[in-house]
């Protein structure tokens, strides 16, 4: 947008949205810092919109919820549902979910092969885009979806959206209701299908944030220098550029008006050295200053640069093929390169069959019969949002004083009146800690509901206080929830909490302390790498990847700690963990509210309806899921049991 | 840290390099020198240094054991580009300090196009297997056919491990690798990838973590 304003300072620019809650942000970022005021406005439909939001209970609850299966067994309903519809679709919130739900309401509803559809980022263009045409004309009466469907389409003939999972934020559930009576007085309308019971009364907080308007913002990233290098490369490309005058071009947009000159100078020198000036890089040059012009001379480099375009990051994927031909989609590389020949998974709700592996292809065939494995795509998943997480706390405030004035709260009861034997369900201004000790250790639950990521940041900043206090190594897991710290002595919570845990002094630099070398960082800088142009992706369709130039991220991020650590790639890297995967500022809010909450700790006799998921989690890194299920439905029936017998002793 | 294979012992140190009592000789493989020019040229920035700690590195191994001997399992140099860079230099001067050391290298792939620069470096190139007393010296741990009774020392695979921390898994580690009849060297290199490798049952796998060993074994 600054480049066009540039050339045409006048032009008239138009942006539209339904579901972004900082709508002053998005005009300034839209139209560049310093726009003029006078020349802009914001407008704001007048149209009420109405979202009917319905759940499907399921039949009976489990009082200890995973996130695993429970989705399978409304298959049934959700197909009774679909039948009734002229044109369904069902979002869920990954895109291994959507395969497997395919595949379920298939079986459940075999008329319909055919006539249903699954669609996600993973599959063909053209696959996708034939699926869109059908839905768009009406031929299809179901279509089981990712986020791939969330924007920007817009098929009239769809009366019924079904989300499966929470959706983990206010914006996203109204952007997907609003897939179906997408014209004005028309309600949007959706059915939300829990995949575990804990989830229904996210729904009910859902419902209440929704209707009181909250949306959650969309916060513009401040200054990616990754980004701004390969803008630079690109503009050398484009018939080059005077360092001054694409400076101010830059300067002029609200990501990076407040970029000063020693990090411009420092991309600049990034992209024509390789490095500051005082750091070696010989021999390495992607712009040329030629009569203060920056151009690209070399064509490889050219062609390289232009084939990594975009900011999308996605991890290294094989093409999957039939072996006439046709291409089916793309999985990770990681995934099939598990695979043996012979070996059958589910893409594009097909079963396929690996015929072979080679030049970076899946080679496959139609196959019938069981699959070996479903494929994982590393994807974002979703934490639960800030708007989310607070609405969650006072839901289960309510419950906890016992009104339980909603058919979903009246579905969970069984679960939250366990939970309220065995512990406690804390109320907003309460913080639960929960002992275990099991054969595998101590367990330590803490429960701040700030979302998955912040949880990981708490996580990680929490252990480093405790060791600090006394040498102690744990293993943890979180979710949306909780936190588990289990280490094999005890960890003296009290004491610790006395002794500043949830402490604000220095909390800046335990973050940083606590975020140092980590796997996060490592995983935020590879988008970082891929991005500024550090990795060599190879080009499509070329058969042998030019492996003499392959290095993973990982390897940069080593390179650059050890011989470039003032590198501001690292830093970048480590400030978007920070400020975005991290979310810093919601941790320290955590940290201000744990610290000002009434303290509760239980001593477990056996595990509660809320830590159970987090025990699930822990045995999800050492087991395959097939073993996991099992092993979940014995713990599951073990822990009922208990519960049984404690209950009716209670009663005596 | 011994590791007893072929009726011999080999000492398995944390630089990487594997000494060979007997013979005087230390095992390296995969330093993949020049990579980092390479990519330099490609547009790809890696900064300089990782030769210098290569051969700084490669010098305590030689100088701690008083090598006679330096044996490397192939990929010695990573590109087929005779470009004159820092790294040439670099190991020029290495080869001056230590002049009266025997160096053999067993083929690998990368290694191919460098006659002028083995002669110069005064390195005995040897297309592999190389039989070495009960050792069968090789670049490819699958090559064929194999020696009869002669156990394989070979390269290639860069094998690593990750270890489970904090709920993730850590980046990969290298790692010396023995099997009954096959042992695999860790890469000597420091901008060369590791690949997982699958472990069965009697293997012995020697992780290095940091200036550590770690023994992972079933036995």
């Amino acid at each position: 947008m600054a480049r066009l304003r540039r050339f045409k300072p006048n032009v008239r620019v138009w942006g539209l949205s339904a579901t972004i809650g900082n709508l002053s942000n998005a005009l300034v970022t839209l139209l560049g810092h310093g726009f003029d005021q006078a020349k802009s406005r914001l407008i704001r439909g007048d149209v009420q919109k109405e979202i009917d939001i319905r759940s499907l209970l399921p039949d009976e609850i489990e009082r200890f919820p995973w996130a695993g299966h429970l989705g399978d067994r409304l298959a049934g309903p959700v197909s009774k549902l679909v039948q009734q519809a002229a044109t369904t679709l069902i979002f869920t919130n990954t895109r291994s979910q959507s395969e497997i739900w395919y595949r379920s309401l298939l079986n459940h509803l075999p008329e319909l092969a055919g006539l249903m559809a699954v669609h996600h980022g993973s599959l063909d263009t053209e696959l996708r885009t034939w699926i869109e045409r059908q839905l768009r004309s009406g031929k299809l009466r179901c279509c089981v979806c990712t986020s791939s469907l969330d924007l920007g389409v817009d098929f009239p003939t769809v009366d019924q959206v079904i989300q499966v999972g929470s959706p983990k934020g206010n914006a996203r559930l109204v952007q997907r209701a609003g897939r179906s009576g997408h014209r004005p007085h028309v309600p949007s309308r959706i059915v939300f299908v829990p995949t575990h019971a804990l989830e229904l009364v996210e729904l009910l907080a859902l419902r209440k944030s929704v209707a009181a308007g909250q949306i959650e913002p969309r916060i513009p990233l401040h200054q990616p220098l990754d980004v701004l290098a390969q803008h630079v490369v690109s503009m050398a490309l484009a018939g080059g550029f005077e360092p001054d005058a694409l400076y101010k071009e830059v300067t002029s947009t609200a990501a990076y008006h407040e970029l000063s000159q020693e990090a411009w100078r420092w991309v600049l020198d990034f992209v024509e050295r390789g490095g500051s000036s005082l750091q070696a890089y010989p021999d390495y040059h992607r712009i040329h200053n030629i009569d203060g012009k920056y151009q690209v001379t070399d064509r490889g480099i050219a062609r390289r640069h232009r084939m990594s375009i975009g900011t999308i990051v996605s991890d290294a994927s094989v093409q999957v093929k039939f072996l006439k031909g046709k291409a089916v989609g793309s999985v990770e590389e990681s995934f099939v390169s598990r695979m043996e020949a012979g070996d059958r998974f589910m893409l594009a709700g097909k079963v396929l069959e690996l015929v072979k592996l080679q030049d970076n292809t899946a080679w496959v065939r139609r196959a019938k019969g069981n699959i070996t494995a479903i494929p994982r795509w590393m994807g974002g998943r979703m934490p639960l949002s800030t708007e989310l997480s607070q609405a969650l706390r006072e839901e289960l405030e309510i419950a906890s004083s016992g009104k339980w004035d909603s058919a979903e709260l009246q579905a969970v009861r069984p679960l939250l009146e366990l939970q309220q034997t065995l512990s406690v369900l804390p109320t907003t201004n309460e913080l639960l800690i929960e002992r275990w000790e099991s054969r595998d250790g101590h367990h330590l639950f803490l429960y701040p509901f700030e979302g998955r990521l912040a949880h990981e940041g708490l996580a990680a900043l929490l252990a480093l206080r405790f060791s600090r206090l006394q040498p102690i190594t744990f293993s943890m897991a979180m979710n949306d929830y909780g936190i588990v710290f289990v280490s094999e002595n005890a960890a003296p919570i009290e004491p610790a909490i006395q002794a500043g845990l949830f402490s604000p002094e220095n909390m800046d630099e335990d973050i940083a302390a606590s975020l140092n070398g980590t796997e996060m960082w490592r995983r935020q800088f590879r988008e970082t790498a891929r991005i500024a142009g550090l990795l060599h992706q190879g080009y499509p369709g070329e058969r042998k990847k030019a492996s003499h130039l392959q290095a993973s991220s990982n390897l940069f991020f080593e390179v650059f700690r050890q011989y470039d650590p003032s590198n501001l790639l690292l830093r970048q890297a480590q400030r978007e963990v920070l400020d975005q995967q991290l979310e810093k500022q919601r941790m320290i809010l955590a940290l201000e509210r744990m610290l000002r909450s009434r303290l509760i700790v239980r001593d477990l006799p056996q595990p509660s309806p809320l830590c159970f998921p987090l025990l699930v989690d822990r045995l999800r890194d050492r087991l395959s899921s097939e073993t996991l299920a099992d092993r979940v439905r014995k713990l599951q029936q073990k822990w009922e049991s208990e519960a049984d017998r404690r209950t009716a002793n209670s009663g005596r | 840290m011994d590791v007893k294979i072929a009726d011999t012992t080999l000492n398995l140190s944390a630089d990487r390099s594997a000494w060979w009592p007997d013979c005087k000789a230390l095992f390296i493989a995969d330093t993949h020198f020049g990579k980092a020019a390479a990519f330099r040229r490609a547009g790809l920035p890696v900064p300089v240094g990782t030769t210098t700690e290569v051969l700084a590195r490669l010098s305590s191994a030689i100088d701690a054991r008083s090598a006679e001997r330096l044996i490397v399992l192939g990929d010695l140099i990573h590109c087929g580009d005779r470009t004159e860079t820092d790294f040439l230099s670099e190991l020029r001067h290495w080869r001056d300090q230590h002049a009266s050391l025997e160096w053999t290298l067993v083929r690998g792939n990368h290694d191919r196009g460098h006659k002028g620069l083995f002669t110069e470096l005064r390195i005995d190139v040897i297309d592999e297997p190389f039989e070495l007393g009960p050792f069968e010296l090789c670049h490819y741990p699958d090559a064929a056919p194999r020696l009869p009774e002669k156990y394989r020392l070979s390269g290639h695979m860069h094998p690593g491990l990750s270890i489970k921390e904090l709920g993730h898994s850590s980046p990969k580690l290298p790692c010396f690798w023995f099997s009954s009849n096959t042992g695999i060297m860790p890469a000597f290199g420091n901008f060369v990838g590791h690949s997982t490798i699958q472990i069965s049952n009697d293997d012995q796998v020697f992780v290095v973590a940091d200036d550590q060993l770690i023994l992972f074994s079933e036995r």
